[in-house]
């Protein structure tokens, strides 16, 4: 039973991770019609930034959340700057931007594969400290909580933008047309700007707060990125409840199946769960409505 | 440009291109001269993983599907065919390549089938996610050999016949047919069929092409060619492992088909020589991620076209890179086969020596425009089209409420009214863009409401679009070929093949594709570059299209938004043209003058309810609808000539 309760919290905190990483896709493709692939590897850079500071610098974690954070968000505004305006220039027809964000992820997770090749595959220290909490008979791991609180808070934040700042609204209001952004007074640099700069933040939290759980292992970008995808489109595209459901679903169902089944065939069955719900509910379990192609 | 000018430029370029290309191809067949035997397994490499760029090239800049992770469909079938071989190693390179189509079609139809649902870039996903999981799962899985995969080398039995030379002469053989096999398929239906859906989705069904189902024949397609270069490599490199395929090979075919340049027919042959060349030639130890990727990223960023940019942006050779560019464009493909058959439509004898922009106008003069019979002979006058009570809300806007409208066969029906009074949501709706929210749209005794865009386009109703909705990158003619095509098909293989009946099927539809044009008054115009018509002319284009459909109703959105006097001139011939053989004709239109002098019977919409129903004299002489939507200057001019329409 112990064992169950401690799968299910781990699942919960993994698909946390995930639920952040599909609002990352979320906000971002509301603001530019992009899907931004290189979204894992950011967080990532959260995760190195974090192992870099901690385990070989030694600063405090206070100054490492503030770094990992301030990374992310400058690579991602970079990131939208140098790239994604490239493409939001050529126009939405082509598939230039998908190509392109793949192809940027691929660099990443090589540099991060480089840059942790000659490091120590040492555990990076939790804010929390490393000792469990225990309710009864149940032992829960303290970066597990943190990971669940700082999702939970994060994604009610980006509600609360999208549904009570007149920038937020607007953005919302104007995403299926840059060009209506105008008519509120919001330049449309500004909106896909905005939306990579909230990704920015929320990726370097997510990277900062998975640095204890996912250890020093920095191949994860892309499947992370995958899985996030997988609990976006099971919990609905579009839909910030969505996102969190989804994401935790797939997280569960993930430990679930590495604890009880095999482990080394955890992708296989997002796969397929992905596949037999888009067959049953192709808008997800959360959306009534169907997305519009891009 | 006419015909005649087309034919003099290719006998100027063909004979040089043609030597050019057999020098390059006789070239190919004689790279193993330059290298020792452990390379020519490695070339036999990269030929293999070409096929995967053709396949990728069909799927995505062909068909226009971000199918971007396609690449995946190799690894499986390269699992499928070095696993049984283990138990039947005497199987030919033949059998390897039919489980390899087996196989990966096989695959591609399983994840397209529900992701195409959603959308485009589920599918993009979708793959990627199976490139990254394949050799994941393969790396732990018995049957797959685990860790270090399945070595043929060790098989009793595997001793395949061709090596060497012979296999490499076989192997690039295979992918110069797969090259030939390209070039076709752009000019056959079924690859103007993908030009369409890549250009617009929305065009696709307004010809009764379903799109669900071309897209998925687009990815099953790619993938058997992925599958193809599975049994290239098995047979060639004699193992298949995880570390055969993953994501870095799909970003590496990716880069191979920008750079190579997508869409056209020699790109994935030279990109991939480019890429998996670089990639096994030079060793970047760590950094080839890096190398690789900020490689696709700059070209998609700043040379979209591929490797033809780069020379363009140095300024280099710039002949060079347009005698590149006119043979490696889709279009271009499509022009030498209309050029040959071009003779057909040039019934009228020489084109009179006019400036192109005439050509509209100078057919007219002709007597060209509205005359003939509609091609295939025109349909008999048959039921009315008839919209009941029909209702539709956007949110709490209702756009249209409980609107009637009948056309009748052989009559041209004007639609008019203010921006935003209903007019196009109506016509939405009759072609089954928009769902109705109550009522009930007829044609004769059929309902029409429920059905999809495209399975009321095929019962005959066409339409346009109020931006007109061309395919830029084929040619005017292929434009129109695709909706004669719908009509008159020709069966997709033997047309691409260009074999048995379906070569004279294929010359007939050439034929009535132009006579369409001619109708329109843009035989002059049939070989150019849709995309660069002028905005008038490509309205023409789209109703040349919509002739050759050969509907028994056709719905004009604004088809003289944007025309000039001598365009309108030409449309509104081709419209009464229409009407006399039979079409019912809807127009929506802002040109209230236009309307009322062709128009046997008008409509008038205001916020979504019908205001006026009769003949165009009635409307004038009605004083509350001449005051809402003729305006005081058109009453006064019209007052003038009370007798009726000129």
């Amino acid at each position: 039973m112990s064992l169950a309760i401690t799968t299910l919290i781990a699942g919960i905190a993994v698909g946390s991770v995930y639920a952040l990483i599909a609002t990352c896709y979320s906000i971002v493709f509301l603001g530019t019609r992009v899907f931004n692939l290189a979204q894992g590897d950011i967080v990532v850079m959260g995760l190195v930034v974090s192992y870099f500071l901690l385990d070989v610098y030694h600063l405090p974690q206070i100054v490492t959340l503030v770094c990992a954070v301030a990374a992310t968000t400058l690579f991602s505004v970079l990131e939208e700057r140098l790239i994604i305006r490239r493409f939001l220039k050529l126009g939405s027809a082509g598939f230039g931007w998908f190509i392109g964000t793949l192809g940027l992820a691929l660099v990443l997770e090589t540099i991060w594969a480089i840059l942790m090749k000659s490091q120590n595959p040492v555990p990076i220290p939790s804010p929390l400290g490393s000792k469990p909490l225990h309710l009864g008979s149940v032992s829960i791991e303290p970066d597990f909580v943190l990971c669940i609180a700082v999702t939970l808070v994060l994604v009610v934040a980006v509600a609360l933008f999208y549904s009570r700042t007149y920038i937020g609204t607007s953005m919302r209001a104007t995403a299926e047309d840059r060009d209506l952004a105008g008519l509120r007074g919001i330049k449309p640099g500004q909106v896909s700007m905005i939306a990579f700069a909230m990704a920015g933040v929320i990726s370097g939290l997510a990277g900062y707060v998975l640095a204890p759980i996912a250890q020093s292992d920095v191949s994860i970008g892309l499947t992370y990125g995958l899985f996030g995808f997988i609990g976006l489109a099971i919990g609905g595209f579009g839909s910030l409840p969505g996102a969190l459901i989804g994401g935790w679903l797939v997280g569960i169902g993930q430990q679930v199946f590495d604890v009880y089944i095999n482990p080394n065939y955890d992708l296989l069955a997002g796969l397929i769960l992905l596949l037999v719900v888009l067959s049953v509910r192709p808008t997800g379990l959360l959306s009534s409505r169907s997305i519009r192609t891009v | 440009m006419s015909v005649m000018a087309i034919r003099v430029r290719q006998k100027v370029l063909a004979p040089r291109a043609r030597w050019m290309i057999i020098a390059a191809v006789v070239l190919l067949y004689l790279v193993p001269a330059l290298w020792s035997t452990y390379r020519l397994t490695q070339i036999d490499e990269i030929v293999s993983f070409c096929l995967v760029v053709i396949g990728l090239n069909i799927t995505m800049a062909v068909a226009g599907q971000d199918v971007i992770g396609l690449a995946a469909a190799f690894s499986f079938a390269g699992f499928c065919i070095a696993v049984p071989l283990q138990s039947a190693p005497h199987m030919t390179l033949a059998g390897m390549c039919v489980i390899g189509v087996v196989s990966a079609g096989l695959l591609g139809a399983l994840l397209a089938l529900p992701t195409l649902r959603v959308a485009g870039f589920y599918l993009g996903l979708t793959t990627i996610f199976l490139a990254e999981l394949i050799p994941q799962v393969a790396q732990y899985w018995s049957v797959t050999g685990g860790q270090v995969g399945i070595n043929l080398f060790v098989v009793a039995g595997f001793s395949p016949l061709l090596s060497g030379w012979t296999l490499y002469a076989v192997l690039l053989t295979g992918a110069l047919l797969a090259t030939f096999f390209l070039w076709l398929l752009i000019s056959s239906p079924l690859g103007r069929r993908f030009a369409a859906l890549r250009s617009s989705e929305e065009l696709t069904q307004s010809l009764g092409i379903t799109p669900y189902v071309t897209k998925i024949v687009s990815v099953v397609l790619g993938a058997a060619f992925c599958g193809v270069g599975a049994a290239m490599y098995v047979y060639s490199q004699q193992f298949f492992a995880p570390g055969s395929a993953s994501v870095t090979t799909v970003i590496l075919a990716l880069a191979a088909l920008v750079i190579g340049g997508a869409g056209t027919v020699w790109g994935p042959l030279i990109g991939s020589a480019i890429v998996f060349g670089l990639n096994s030639f030079i060793s970047f130890s760590d950094y080839g991620g890096i190398v690789f990727g900020l490689l696709l990223l700059l070209f998609v960023m700043f040379a979209p076209g591929g490797a033809k940019d780069l020379v363009k942006i140095r300024g280099v050779a710039q002949r060079m890179g347009a005698a590149t560019r006119r043979r490696a464009q889709p279009g271009a493909a499509t022009v030498a086969d209309s050029g040959r058959l071009g003779a057909q439509f040039r019934t009228g004898g020489a084109p009179p020596a006019r400036p192109p922009e005439a050509g509209a106008v100078a057919a007219r003069e002709n007597g060209a425009v509205g005359a003939g019979p509609v091609p295939g002979g025109g349909p008999e006058p048959g039921p009315d089209l008839r919209v009941i009570a029909a209702r539709k809300a956007f949110g709490g806007v209702v756009a249209v409420a409980d609107a009637d409208l009948t056309v009748s066969s052989g009559e041209v029906h004007g639609l008019i009214g203010s921006n935003g009074s209903g007019k196009t949501t109506l016509l939405n709706l009759i072609t089954g863009y928009y769902t109705l929210d109550a009522g009930q749209i007829l044609l004769g005794a059929t309902p029409l409401s429920g059905k999809s865009p495209h399975a009321i386009a095929r019962r005959g109703v066409a339409r346009s679009f109020q931006t007109p909705k061309i395919i830029a990158n084929s040619t005017a003619l292929d434009n129109v070929l695709i909706a004669v095509e719908q009509k008159h098909r020709a069966g997709d293989i033997g047309s691409l093949l260009r074999v048995g009946a379906a070569r004279a099927a294929s010359q007939a539809n050439l034929a009535r594709a132009a006579e369409a044009l001619a109708r329109v008054g843009l035989e002059n115009r049939a070989l150019d570059r849709a995309g660069d018509l002028s905005h008038g002319n490509q309205r023409l284009v789209e109703i040349a299209r919509c002739i050759a459909f050969e509907p028994t109703f056709m719905l004009m959105d604004e088809p003289g938004a944007g025309l000039s006097p001598a365009e309108l001139d030409v449309l509104k011939l081709a419209i009464r043209g229409l009407a006399s053989y039979g079409i019912g004709v809807l127009l929506v239109e802002h040109n209230i003058p236009m309307v009322l002098e062709v128009a046997s019977r008008i409509t008038a919409m205001h916020e979504g309810t019908v205001l006026f129903d009769g003949p165009p004299d009635e409307l004038r002489r009605n004083p509350r609808i001449a005051d809402a939507f003729l305006g005081e200057t058109l009453r006064a001019e019209f007052a003038l000539d009370e007798g009726g329409p000129k």
